[in-house]
């Protein structure tokens, strides 16, 4: 009973803080149950998902010209005992587009295969999950973020147009979403048999699941091969495997919950100052009381575990609170994560992360009141009897006739150095803060306002059209597009799929002396090949294999052989970081070259749309695409997941900065009221008080945001650059600009001054009179 | 006759209270004069703080008018009270009231640079106020809680002087001082007044209300009646009889 009365002592004496508190922690767990909810289960449901689907470790597609190789495929399945299930699907094959995200482009295969047959399968199961009375096919989940039930679905592929009404979504793992490069249509039979009477051409989705899955990745180009070589007229067009899969689907989610684990760490920091330094302030402000109390006969103990309790008991409380409340953000960031991941996940509560995050949150703030009460052991009964010993000043106490400064301001300044502690907490908060909002900066610095430096490193270029063409037609068709004025530049890029024979399959792409120059961006070191017997290599995946510059490797394209020299290591996160350059010459060393892509730049203000109908009706043969809506259509999803980024980081930042300038400016205000009343009856007016109060903080906004812009000038690029390694993204994105960091910095300060002084408006209320009826 | 400094009409003070509304001040009406000493006394509870308050302009008045030359500071805003002060007005106060994290020296300071600018013509004059209440200049950089009370309060009269003034107000500015110290201080309120400083003070003391020239009485809200006496050249065995007369007639 007594301890609830210190407790209840402490409560209301601080009640403020009290309440600040507990909103910060409820803001820490919040964020904190999110970042764990996410990094766990929602990870985690790629493999319930595998495991529901019952989904495959490969899947390979292969066209079938012979019309004779699924027997054939059969049986040289059965007969691996690496494999132990497998699904044969009949499909068609084509290569194309269709409208994706907003105003781009999806360039995929896409694969047509009949409903009725989907449904028998038994490894890599298609899951309905949203679907309609009338149409004809279901496409992936990921494209009801934006196509609905009952739209045209259509699809430009090789072989001309392509639509259905769209009749539901499905989920698989592998054939569902961007980064799978094959998009499975499960159509009605009617529709089926119009699509393949067009003329597409037959072929077979093959599923395989293995004895080992973590095998998968090393597996797949001998897989590849092997199948092949089961049967002739079997042309390779696609393959993916489990463990590249369920890398890359999550990338962002990596990200994502990066950022929060971060926010998470800043506003905990924060608070775990907080209230060690309320705490600490008030056994200093009741020294005399608990010296009172000690000569009664209480222990320190008893003074101690009451507040402590009471704390611990606050904590869980509030923690439990914003681990629900996150609950109620998570839909929203659901959707996003699912824009890019493409697998449909269900919300459900987590009591595993949400039990952690209180429990921890707990403990620390049971730590840290401990340690900032344990003052308390020292105070003797004697301490009750004694005056209380007033601080001596600092050396840095800035004697009014010696300042040049305006009158207000330098007693704005001069409250810092009587209050220092307040002020450290905060001057730890902006550097903190200004952290985040240069990550939230960069981001938009660098792929929002930028985009081309993102589009650089994701696509290997930035260029406005892809032209597709036959050999055969190369000089008739690159001899009419140099002669157009509204072609900047042009250049060769063509893209294949070889073997590494040490490292499996890797993607090659070959190049001209145009091509090379417009990329120099990506060379990290070395150069680029310049003969025929040079190859150029992604840095991951060259630190991967222990490959440097000078090495040898040797390459194989259905059975051919040949050896190149490493001559430049280059950074491109189009493959994953399994990707390397070759010169034209080079390539065609492997493999000859039925077709061929040109990258085509147009000049400044020419109009896209306009172009590429010229080149449809003066080149019927070859394809163009539109690359920057395709470019759009990939980044879309992500850019929408960096503005929600922003948005967290900026909210959580002002959230963070007013409660902990709220409980400053509250406490300050409370301990200064007898100065402000003798002020104000020596004739200061209240904006006069209020200016000081918030010119007390500017030199800790100033100073923190300094520390922090250093930090963060580099640290973020760093950090970003760290985070996007794994894709093949040595170093991504520019740094933050000076001018940036400095309106930042200033923009922080400007926002504490504003803060400041509405919170300390309060003053208006203290009269000069006050002064003498309170004591 | 000397010139008019404040001229006060039927001044009311009330305070709302959870029992109700309690009236303090009930129609106070009185002429003050320049160069007066005036003292205020009357029993705990009378009135008299809150009639000090009210004429320096720290607090308003419920009603009345209290004109200072053609501004009666009653009707101005809150800002306008407070600029009044600090051009017009001094303050010592009982509790002596300096500011505890500033030394000494800014203590005054921060008063008289918010009328004059100009840092070297205050630093001086208030250095020189320092010198003449015998504070010396190592002091000067001294905490508040480092001196002693009587020095405080010293220091507390030189900042409610650094702005000359025309009224010094106080409130029983001896209350917290032992009999010497507090003699010292009235010393001080003596000689100022000699060279035509007006004060109005609170107080309860009799030591103290034989300095001034003007005693108030107040009683129940209301000025019961006034006693003058000849400027003070000294403690005077009739002064003394004068004063005590007249409060043992008010029933002091
Ligand atoms: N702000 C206020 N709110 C409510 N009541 C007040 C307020 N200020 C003063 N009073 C009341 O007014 C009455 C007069 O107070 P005042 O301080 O003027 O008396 P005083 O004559 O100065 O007394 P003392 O000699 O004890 O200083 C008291 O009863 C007091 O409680
Ligand atoms: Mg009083």
């Amino acid at each position: 009973m007594k301890g609830f009365y210190i407790a209840a002592a402490y409560f209301r004496k601080s009640k403020f803080q009290v309440i600040i508190v507990a909103l910060m922690i409820t803001l820490a767990a919040f964020v904190m149950g999110l970042a764990l909810g996410l990094a766990t289960d929602y990870t985690d449901n790629f493999n319930r998902t595998h495991e529901r689907l019952n989904a495959e470790h490969i899947t390979i597609d292969f066209a079938d010209i012979g019309n004779s190789g699924k027997d054939a495929l059969t049986e040289k399945i059965e007969a691996d005992d690496r494999i132990t299930e497998y699904g044969i699907s009949d499909v068609l094959i084509g290569n194309g587009s269709c409208p994706f995200g907003e105003n781009g482009l999806l360039i995929s295969s896409f694969l047509p295969m009949r409903f009725s047959d989907a449904e028998k399968l038994a490894v890599g199961r298609y899951e309905i999950t949203g679907e309609g009375d009338e149409g004809d096919g279901f496409i992936p989940y990921i494209f009801s973020f934006y196509y609905k039930i009952g739209d045209e679905f259509t699809v430009s592929l090789d072989s001309g147009e392509f639509s259905f009404r769209i009749k539901g979504f499905y989920n698989n793992l592998t054939t569902g979403t961007v980064n799978c490069k094959t998009v499975v249509l499960l159509l009605n039979d009617e529709t089926f048999d119009r699509f393949e009477a067009a003329g597409l051409r037959r072929g077979y989705h093959i599923g395989l699941q293995l004895a080992s899955p973590g095998e998968a990745e090393r597996l797949e180009p001998d897989m590849i091969t092997e199948l092949s070589d089961a049967a002739p007229g079997l042309v390779f067009a696609q393959s993916t495997n489990y463990v590249k899969l369920s890398k890359s689907r999550y990338i962002s989610e990596k990200v994502f919950v990066g950022i929060l684990f971060a926010a998470a760490f800043v506003v905990l920091t924060v608070l775990l100052s907080v209230i060690a330094f309320s705490l600490s302030n008030y056994v200093k402000e009741n020294m005399h009381n608990f010296g009172v109390l000690k000569a009664l006969g209480y222990e320190s103990r008893n003074l101690m575990s009451p507040i402590i309790v009471a704390m611990l008991s606050l904590s869980l409380a509030a923690a439990s609170v914003g681990c629900g409340l996150s609950y109620l953000l998570l839909p929203t960031i659901n959707t996003i994560l699912e824009e890019q991941s493409g697998i449909p996940y269900t919300i459900r509560f987590l009591l595993l992360p949400d039990a952690v995050t209180v429990g921890s949150i707990a403990l620390l703030v049971f730590l840290t009141a401990l340690l900032s009460m344990i003052k308390i052991r020292g105070i003797q009964p004697i301490t009750a009897i004694k005056p209380m010993r007033k601080e001596a000043r600092g050396i840095l106490s800035l004697p009014l006739q010696r300042t040049k400064l305006e009158l207000n301001f330098a007693l704005g300044l001069k409250a810092i150095f009587s209050d220092i502690k307040k002020y450290l907490v905060f001057l730890l908060t902006a550097c903190l803060i200004t952290i985040m909002l240069c990550v939230a900066i960069f981001c938009s610095d660098n792929i929002l306002q930028h985009s081309e430096r993102i589009f650089r490193c994701i696509f290997g270029n930035t260029s406005d059209l892809m032209v597709r063409m036959n050999t055969a037609d190369e000089d008739a068709a690159t001899g009419w597009l140099k002669e157009q004025e509204e072609v900047e530049l042009m250049f060769l890029m063509t893209q294949g799929s070889v073997c590494h024979m040490e490292g499996g399959k890797i993607d090659a792409a070959c190049r001209d002396e145009e091509g090379f120059a417009q990329c120099g961006y990506l060379l990290l070191t070395g150069s680029f090949p310049s003969s025929e017997t040079e190859l150029s290599l992604n840095y991951v995946y060259a630190e991967k294999h222990g490959l440097k510059i000078g090495d040898s490797m040797t390459l194989n394209s259905n059975g051919k052989e040949e050896t190149y020299t490493v001559s430049g290591l280059f950074q491109d996160a189009s493959f994953g970081g399994r990707n390397l350059f070759l010169t034209r010459e080079g390539y065609e060393r492997l493999t000859e070259l039925y077709s061929l892509s040109y990258m085509v730049n147009l000049k400044e203000g020419e109009d896209l749309e306009a172009f590429i109908d010229k080149i449809k009706s003066e080149l019927p043969s070859v394809g163009v695409i539109n690359y920057r809506e395709y470019m759009n259509g990939m980044s879309s999803n992500y850019i929408r997941m960096l503005n929600a980024m922003i948005v967290v980081i900026i909210i959580i930042s002002v959230l963070i900065s007013v409660l902990v300038l709220s409980i400053i400016v509250n406490m300050i205000l409370f301990n200064k009221r007898r100065e402000h009343g003798i002020l104000k009856s020596l004739g200061f007016v209240t904006s006069q008080i209020v200016f000081q109060t918030a010119v007390s903080f500017l030199p800790m906004a100033l100073l923190g945001s300094v520390i922090g812009l250093l930090i963060s000038r580099d640290g973020v690029c760093a950090l970003f650059s760290y985070f996007v390694r794994d894709i093949g993204i040595a170093s991504f994105g520019e740094s933050v600009q000076t001018v940036s960091l400095v309106l930042c910095g200033l923009g922080f300060t400007l926002f504490t001054f504003a803060v400041t002084c509405i919170l300390s408006a309060k003053v208006r209320k203290t009269v000069p009179h006050d002064l003498f009826n309170n004591e | 006759m000397a010139e008019n400094l404040m001229e006060i009409k039927d001044l009311k003070r009330s305070f709302k209270l959870e029992s109700g509304e309690q009236q303090i001040l009930k129609g106070i009406s009185l002429d003050l004069k320049r160069g007066d000493f005036t003292v205020i006394m009357g029993a705990s509870g009378s009135g008299k703080s809150t009639l000090l308050y009210a004429l320096s302009g720290m607090d308003r008045p419920t009603s009345g008018q209290i004109l200072f030359g053609d501004t009666d500071i009653t009707k101005l805003s809150t800002d306008e009270m407070a600029l009044f002060r600090r051009k017009h007005c001094g303050f010592v106060f009982q509790q002596i009231c300096l500011v505890d994290s500033l030394s000494v020296m800014d203590n005054i300071l921060v008063s008289g640079l918010l009328v004059e600018k100009n840092r070297k013509k205050v630093y001086e004059k208030a250095a020189g106020l320092l010198n003449s209440v015998e504070i010396e200049e190592h002091t000067f950089k001294k905490l508040p809680s480092q001196i002693s009370g009587g020095k405080a309060q010293r220091v507390g009269i030189v900042r409610a002087l650094i702005n000359d003034p025309e009224i010094l107000f106080a409130d029983e500015p001896t209350g917290a001082l032992n009999s010497q110290t507090g003699a010292e201080v009235l010393d001080i309120f003596s000689k100022i007044n000699q060279d035509g400083q007006s004060i109005i003070m609170v107080t309860h003391d009799l030591k103290s209300a034989l300095r001034g020239n003007r005693i108030l009485y107040l009683k129940d809200g209301l000025i019961l009646d006034e006693c003058r006496l000849p400027k003070y050249e000294g403690e005077n065995e009739e002064r003394r009889k004068t004063l005590s007369g007249f409060l043992e007639k008010m029933g002091w």
